[in-house]
């Protein structure tokens, strides 16, 4: 055995020994002792407050873009145009409202739309709205992903007939609530009230991001 | 002798990187599990302190499964008859003993439950942190309801506000909204019990009774008398603990396990490393010896290159754990069952100490037979190389 030549073979083995040692410990999973236990309290997890999660991405995407092969989510800096969403809103834009978060559905390289989600109080429970728009910013499509309504106002909020009333519109369209109103009862009023701000809010928002071009974070693909 | 250990490493820097690499993820594995252990006797304990009850009298069936169920704010399928509560506070022992009705109602389609829990006031003694952030600190009446601090917030309520439970048909007025406890209590709604009661059609019934004792040196014999409770059984909490380190030990025995193959594999990396290093410099070593250098300096001189790579080793392994702690931790929380909130790293000076001593150890051990056989140079050998 020569002095230079002879250990390598055993450093490749010993090499070899830790690489695979190392993907062992990466990939290897111990029986779990408590599936038993974790199948009987297996619950849905409870949700971070914040941020609204968008629930249910392929249904949505069915419903309001069918051609769409895939979606990019997009984060828009709205905190340097305080002054015109001041203008805009009727009030000063809250914390969350200086960031948009978006997604932007696409058919190959073509741009669909946008897709927004939203949570607004209603009048017994947070209420999440799905807001889709077309490329112009007009309104696709809204969809209540989950609301905590007794059932008469339910039953509206659900309803294609009055969820129907915003598709075409605008942010300059929507200017006031009392046109969503007819045919709903009263004790719907005040979460029927507080879905149209925020479609509205959301639409305004997002008109500002893309007229003014605002800063973008690096945008993630789904 | 130290500028000859450190030449010898530089002149093969892939070798002696690759070695330390192997060092460092041994090292890395052995501090991140050691870590782990300990973080989850911490977190596991802390959790239980902030109870602040030593028993619970729980439904007959698994009395591990119930309690963690109860501390984790999660309903059970059995119930215990109200009439536990009063045999429990007619026990001397018992200093506080507050009953409670939990309730989850899943909402699978929007990928949340809803948490419910009917308390009385005696609860209040037993959660030190109970203060309201806004609004009232308790029910206003039958119809209220009390938010923990997520639970608030993804609800978008304030006091006053109504909260309807659809499944249940209840509207409830919000009186207030608790501040952030660190605990599962943050995402509950907290009623009062009569109302949980009559919510969830348990009238007369309860999911537990958290017990607190007037002098914890009379668990047992509190234990032994509250075990005849009708329908209910006892659990003490220091024996839930110590029943969860014993089965997250069996977890953590089979990594540690893992760990010390790594160690083994750096173990053997480090011998092959300095077995190599001396055939190579077996005229050098020879040379030494013929100008006097003992077979103690010459075995010293391997002991020191082991030391420089193990310490090298050991510090990038640190430092790997450090970066890499926060995922590991991610993922072993999986593997753990309602593992406590809060950090599962713990990485104390003992433990780090402790590691960086087993690695010496076994690089030690690996350099025995190499630094012997450079010591068994012949001086000699220099004039037949040359």
């Amino acid at each position: 055995m020569s002095a230079t030549s002879a250990p390598r073979p055993a450093l490749w083995i010993a090499l070899g020994l830790l690489v695979l040692s190392t993907i062992v410990l990466a990939t290897l999973r111990p029986a779990d002792p408590y599936q038993g236990l974790r199948h009987q309290q297996s619950t849905p997890p409870i949700e971070a407050a914040p941020m609204c999660p968008w629930r249910e991405p392929q249904t949505d995407l069915r419903l309001f873009f069918p051609g769409a092969t895939g979606s990019t989510a997009e984060t828009r800096v709205l905190s340097g145009k305080r002054l015109e969403l001041t203008r805009r809103l009727g009030r000063p834009p809250s914390a969350e409202e200086n960031a948009l978060h978006l997604f932007r559905i696409r058919a190959a390289n073509a741009l669909l739309g946008s897709l927004m989600v939203r949570r607004v109080k209603g009048e017994h429970g947070a209420i999440e709205l799905v807001i889709a728009t077309d490329p112009q910013g007009a309104i696709q499509g809204v969809r209540v992903q989950r609301q905590r309504e007794p059932q008469a106002t339910a039953e509206i909020l659900h309803s294609g007939a009055w969820l129907g009333r915003f598709r075409g519109l605008s942010a300059d369209q929507i200017r006031e609530s009392e046109p969503f109103f007819h045919g709903v009862p009263r004790e719907a009023h005040v979460s029927a009230a507080a879905v149209v701000d925020g479609v509205h809010t959301q639409l305004i928002l997002l008109s500002v991001a893309e007229q003014s071009g605002a800063p973008a974070a690096p945008p993630h693909h789904h | 002798m130290i500028q000859l250990t450190l030449r010898n490493l530089w002149g093969r820097p892939l070798r002696s990187l690759l070695t330390t690499g192997g060092i460092a993820v041994a090292m890395a594995v052995l501090l991140s599990l050691s870590a782990f252990g300990e973080g989850y006797r911490r977190a596991l304990g802390a959790e239980l302190g902030r109870m602040g009850m030593q028993m619970m009298l729980v439904p007959l069936g698994c009395p591990y499964d119930a309690a963690v169920r109860v501390i984790k704010g999660k309903t059970l399928e059995n119930s215990l008859p109200e009439s536990a509560t009063d045999y429990a506070r007619r026990d001397a022992a018992v200093a506080v003993a507050a009953p409670m009705l939990l309730a989850s109602v899943p909402r699978p389609e929007e990928g949340r439950t809803d948490l419910w829990a009917g308390i009385d006031r005696t609860a209040l003694e037993l959660k030190p942190w109970w203060r309201a952030k806004a609004g009232a600190a308790w029910f206003s009446g039958p119809d209220s309801v009390i938010l923990g601090a997520e639970a608030a917030e993804a609800e978008l309520r304030w006091p006053g506000d109504l909260l309807y439970s659809p499944e249940t048909g209840r509207t409830l007025r919000v009186a207030g909204v608790l501040e952030r406890s660190g605990t599962s209590d943050d995402s509950l709604f907290f009623v009062p019990l009569p109302t949980a009661q009559a919510m969830f059609h348990q009238p007369g019934r309860l999911t537990a009774v958290a017990i607190r004792l007037r002098d914890p040196s009379m668990l047992h014999d509190a234990t032994e008398r509250l075990q005849n409770a009708p329908g209910a059984q006892v659990v003490v909490l220091t024996e839930m603990m110590g029943t969860f380190l014993n089965l997250v030990g069996a977890v953590r025995t089979l990594l540690l396990a893992i760990a010390l193959v790594a160690l083994s594999v750096s173990g053997m990396t480090v011998f092959n490393t300095l077995l190599g290093s001396v055939l190579e410099q077996r005229r050098e070593l020879a040379v030494m010896r013929a100008i006097g250098a003992s077979r103690g300096q010459v075995f010293f001189t391997v002991g020191a290159q082991t030391a420089a790579l193990i310490l090298v080793g050991c510090g990038g392994g640190l430092l790997l754990a450090l970066v890499l702690g926060p995922v590991i931790e991610g993922t072993v929380r999986h593997w753990v069952p309602l593992a406590p909130s809060g950090n599962l790293l713990a990485f104390t000076p003992g433990i780090v100490l402790g590691s960086f001593g087993l690695e010496l150890v076994v690089g030690g051990l690996a350099c025995l037979y190499p630094a012997w056989h450079a010591s068994q140079v012949s001086p000699a050998l220099a004039m037949r190389l040359e």
